[in-house]
């Protein structure tokens, strides 16, 4: 006879009709001579039908509205698949510089905004507040791209024919490159990029290690301090997104995204920053 | 000519929505919250619809979205706390292993323990169970899937859902006994979930 446990074991499958033939044969050959083993299968044949008879009885009611609502929101689903896409942003933006009656040079006009959106009055720029500043006008279509090209020397040429004194860094990221801006304080320039990650954007600004030196730049203290520690600062702002910093070949670079957290470092490669 | 997704939706919708029933009553069970429930079955059938190209037509619509939401719960919304009520996964593994032949001839014992128990009862034995063994007297006994089908669900081999079927049900049997003890009814030889009870 087999082993008690294999035994055992194999009555439900018997009860359930998923015991081969070779194995329901020998078992039913023992149920004849163990009454143990017939006690064991009224009890797991029991069992089992005690709840295969009440199936109904199991089930709990669903929700009223759980239906309704799984079908208002298949309902979303396709309406916003349907939906005419709307302009990029950047589309909306540029086209709106270019128009004939914007009678100011489109770079100017630009630059222009971004510099005043940055200086406060005081001789230094807030790192942490101007990257919040700008990226809310960015999405606002406040600020346009000066230098639209996904073209990295392309870009390097535009931000040296700028004034940009330092090399700007190219971060490796999973988002395509929409072009960028430069803005000046205080006789320094400074290169600003922009990605477009689906719907979403990333905005980064880009300051060398030499305008925090000279106080032309400033980074608050605990920003500063992971800085100086782990090299990134990670947070996120309500009704904004996500501020990510690091340092990267002696240029600080500040990035802001309506994306969350756990999103934003997923487009990053954070070992080559 | 209406938009693919659309027709995607139509279909979706025949195929899916018909299971509706079923995959809430798993996500109360395990979920042991039914707000909880709609919101995991809702995130589901999202998650399905978005999905839905992946499906292959023909094959088992039900399989397929109960593994969704299977995994939907164990990222989202498993607790890592056990609720009060269930019986301790060691415990019942050292229970198993004591639990007396029946002394009590066939027939009384099955009126005794299975066809006088409450609904409720029953319901609360099943609930008691430890997640691995509700899941599989779930799956088998009151939605009907097949061995195969259930281990592919559970990612184990046809051997493990055979033992946790038959120690599943032992339990239950145990369970509805003590229920029928505390009725009144005298059910020897049986066993207890008594020392089990945390």
């Amino acid at each position: 006879m087999k082993n008690n446990d294999q035994h055992l074991e194999r009555l439900s499958a018997y009860l359930d009709g998923e015991l081969p033939s070779d194995e329901r044969a020998e078992l039913e050959r023992d149920l004849l001579q163990d009454p143990a083993l017939q006690r064991e299968l009224a009890l797991a044949r029991g069992a089992r039908s005690v709840v295969r008879g009440r199936t109904t009885a199991l089930r709990t009611q669903i929700p009223v509205d759980l239906e309704r609502s799984i079908r208002m929101q298949l309902g979303h689903e396709v309406e916003r698949a349907t939906a005419p896409a709307p302009l990029s942003w950047w589309s909306v933006l540029v086209n709106a510089i270019r128009r004939p009656m914007v009678a100011i040079p489109t770079g100017i006009a630009a630059a222009a905004l971004l510099v005043m959106f940055m200086t406060d009055r005081s001789p230094r720029v807030d790192l942490y507040e101007a990257s919040y500043a700008n990226f809310s006008k960015i999405v606002k279509g406040e600020i346009a791209l000066v230098k639209e090209t996904s073209d990295t020397t392309a870009l390097r040429e535009f931000f040296a024919a700028e004034g940009v004194e330092y090399e700007v860094f190219f971060p490796e990221i999973a988002a395509e490159l929409k072009g960028g801006v430069v803005s000046d304080h205080e006789g320094a320039h400074y290169a600003h990029l922009v990605y477009g990650a689906g719907e979403h954007l990333v905005y980064i600004f880009e300051v060398d290690e030499e305008s925090i030196e000279r106080n032309i730049v400033a980074m608050r203290s605990d920003v500063a301090e992971d800085i100086e520690e782990s090299r990134w600062h990670w947070e996120e702002r309500s009704g904004v997104g996500t501020m990510f910093v690091w340092e990267s070949n002696n240029i600080v670079c500040s990035a802001v995204s309506d994306l969350r957290t756990q999103d934003l470092s997923a487009l990053f490669t954070l070992e080559k920053l | 000519m209406s938009h693919p997704i659309e027709q995607r939706r139509r279909t979706f919708e025949e195929e899916a929505v018909p299971h509706l029933s079923a995959l809430y009553n798993y996500a109360v069970r395990m979920t042991r919250d039914r707000d909880d429930a709609a919101d995991l079955v809702q995130d589901t059938f999202m998650k399905a619809f978005r999905f839905f190209d992946s499906f292959e037509q023909g094959t088992n619509c039900k399989a397929w979205l109960f593994r969704i939401l299977k995994n939907t719960y164990i990222n989202t919304y498993r607790k890592t706390s056990k609720g009060p009520d269930t019986v301790e996964y060691d415990v019942v593994e050292e229970f198993y292993d004591t639990i007396k032949d029946s002394s009590v001839e066939t027939s009384t014992l099955e009126q005794q323990l299975f066809e006088q128990a409450l609904d409720d009862q029953v319901s609360d034995a099943i609930q008691r169970l430890p997640d691995d063994f509700r899941t599989v007297i779930i799956l088998c006994d009151i939605e009907g899937f097949t061995y195969e089908e259930i281990a592919e669900f559970i990612d184990c081999p046809i051997g493990t859902v055979r033992s946790r079927l038959h120690r599943a049900r032992k339990i239950l049997a145990a369970t509805l006994a003590d229920y029928a003890r505390e009725r009144g009814f005298s059910v020897d030889g049986m066993g207890s979930t008594a020392g089990g009870r945390p």
